[in-house]
């Protein structure tokens, strides 16, 4: 029974428990720095954003408690679906930050005051996170049993 | 079946059609040590009753995220174009010819296709989606609900294309089974917001919600489904009491999208804003600057004494609860021609250019609460004129096309005036 995902088995599981406390924390802090005004940096200040990171480390969560119920296939598949909303969140704001880097290159005004550590939020640096669970997926999916 | 027990013929035709299809597969096909596809992997989390619907809405919310963030720089980049064009425009030695051109085409039509980037990319995104296999998944993940709430689950394709135009969301109701159940959809479609009051949302939300915009405008939508399902709630229960039946779907694989099919997907679909932009859009600017500059004074009489201002002061009176002035008003009523029209009009009634100038113009006129009501009638209030047009073809009924309006129009009204009494209790 998935015979391949248990060889990998711990790395695959470790990835899952590590997207999850990261994403939760970065989740809650940015829903924090929302609601109360503070301004942590390199976090963001979205409450919706913040939201969406808390549910994203929510599917990943679902996933270690599959992974710890022996339910390999669903952890694997949570595993895979949370690593893929997370290069969603990454994409789309690299493409946000690449369209404010063209707003400040053309000397717009709105754009004027621009810094790169104003984009570089936790969407950003959390990806390499999730890339292991990318990386495995591509090289490997779990056997059918008949 | 039995008349206790009824079994929808479609779900009796899909089984039916299902097991011939696994008896061929059985005898041509023995199975092997064959991996988990894609499709087998994802499908196990995205349409799980629970997490389907929580991936759903992040899914949703990086879509606005990224329609309105992404855009704005483009945005500021055509309306430093359209300037331009209409200080070269000011120039023509005819002072009436060069305020036709530079007001009335250009601050009118040309304003309007600022909000080309954000609706381009809503496209993008949707046809992302939909190249990729996911939106049909959604249309599964929300079938539940849909039914739980009275509609069809078939209707969740006309209110997804209700995302986009009104129309074609009307039109693909057509596919909904029950006079009663279409009706409903029918009904409840141009509740959901159409890319047509994306220019009005970003307006209003850049000036009044400058650190939220992207959040405001998701939220509008949320709003929007919201109003679409408990108007269905209503109308099944009270007018129509019709039965939901079973909702039949074939999942297509999951596809990686390629650049170039979404590109063109995109353009099939923007071009018709473009077309619109060239046609009524530039009647209505065309319309709005002649009754903004004329009056029974004669030409270029001040926009109060204009006919705009007459009719605008004639009918402000009912909505001073709302807090709207007679700009405003003004501005929904050519709204009703399309919603497109709103920003137009407050655009030439302002005399000013540029989003930036019309932010300035509405934070003077309203507080943060009337401005989020405004929002709110834009998003209940009848689409525009086409929608209306449609619901009478699709349901051969001026009666139904009547109701469509008056529904509408009372509940942006009676909501919009909700948001302003609570909004002024608590702040």
């Amino acid at each position: 029974m998935f015979e391949e995902i248990r060889e990998h088995y711990r790395i695959v599981f470790v990835n899952v428990v590590l997207n999850s406390i990261a994403f939760a924390l970065a989740g809650v802090l940015q829903t924090l720095n929302a609601i109360m005004g503070y301004s942590i940096a390199f976090v963001g200040n979205n409450l919706l954003e913040g939201l969406v990171l808390v549910l994203v480390a929510f599917v990943f969560m679902h996933g270690v408690k599959c992974f710890v119920k022996g339910q390999g296939v669903d952890g694997y598949a949570l595993a895979v679906a949370g690593a893929l909303l997370v290069t969603i969140l990454f994409l789309l704001h690299i493409i946000i930050l690449a369209t404010n880097a063209l707003g400040f290159a053309l000397g717009l005004e709105d754009w004027a005051e621009w810094q790169l550590a104003q984009d570089l939020n936790a969407s950003i640096w959390l990806f390499p996170f999730a890339l292991p669970i990318i990386r495995f997926y591509r090289m490997q999916r779990p056997k059918k049993t008949n | 079946m039995s008349k206790d027990n009824p079994i929808d013929p479609q779900i009796l035709l899909a089984e039916e059609r299902y097991k011939i299809i696994s008896d061929i597969i059985s005898e041509v096909y023995s199975k092997g040590e064959k991996h988990y596809s894609k499709t087998d992997l994802l499908d196990r989390v995205f349409l799980h009753p629970y997490l389907g619907i929580m991936i759903f809405l992040v899914v949703m919310w990086a879509m606005f995220h990224f329609t309105f963030e992404a855009s704005a720089v483009f945005m500021v980049i055509i309306e430093n174009i359209i300037e331009w064009l209409k200080g070269f425009a000011l120039q023509i030695p005819n002072p009436v010819i060069a305020s036709l051109i530079a007001e009335g085409i250009i601050g009118g039509v040309g304003f309007i296709l600022v909000f080309v980037p954000p609706i381009f990319f809503m496209y993008f995104t949707i046809s992302i989606l939909e190249d990729s296999g996911y939106l049909a998944r959604a249309a599964f993940v929300m079938d539940k609900i849909m039914v739980k709430m009275g509609l069809h689950g078939r209707s969740f394709i006309p209110l997804l294309l209700g995302f986009g135009c009104s129309v074609p969301g009307i039109m693909a109701a057509r596919t909904v089974d029950g006079r009663e159940n279409r009706l409903t959809t029918i009904l409840v479609t141009p509740l959901m917001s159409c890319s047509a009051r994306l220019p009005v949302y970003i307006m209003i939300a850049g000036a009044f919600f400058p650190l939220y915009q992207g959040t405001i405008v998701f939220l509008m939508y949320i709003i929007g489904i919201v109003f679409a399902i408990l108007m269905a709630l209503i109308f099944q229960k009270l007018i129509f009491k019709g039965k939901s039946s079973p909702f039949i779907m074939e999942l297509p694989e999951y596809q990686t999208p390629t650049f170039h099919g979404s590109v063109i997907h995109t353009w099939e679909r923007g071009v018709l804003f473009l077309k619109k932009a060239g046609t009524y859009l530039l009647f209505g600017a065309v319309l709005l600057w002649f009754i903004s500059k004329m009056g029974p004074g004669g030409y270029d009489v001040p926009i109060a004494e204009s006919y705009a201002g007459i009719l605008g002061n004639a009918i402000a009176p009912l909505f001073v609860p709302l807090g709207f002035d007679w700009t405003i008003v003004t501005a929904l009523i050519f709204g009703f021609f399309a919603k497109e029209i709103v920003v137009e009009s407050l655009s030439i009634i302002y005399s000013v250019n540029g989003a930036a100038a019309i932010r300035l113009q509405l934070l003077g006129l309203m507080t943060p609460v009337t401005a989020f009501a405004l929002m709110i009638f834009v998003l209940l209030y009848t689409p525009c004129i086409a929608a209306i047009g449609t619901i009478r073809k699709e349901t051969n009924s001026w009666k139904w096309a009547m109701v469509s309006v008056v529904y509408q129009v009372g509940l942006a009204y009676s909501m919009a005036f909700l948001v302003v009494a609570v909004g002024g209790l608590i702040f």
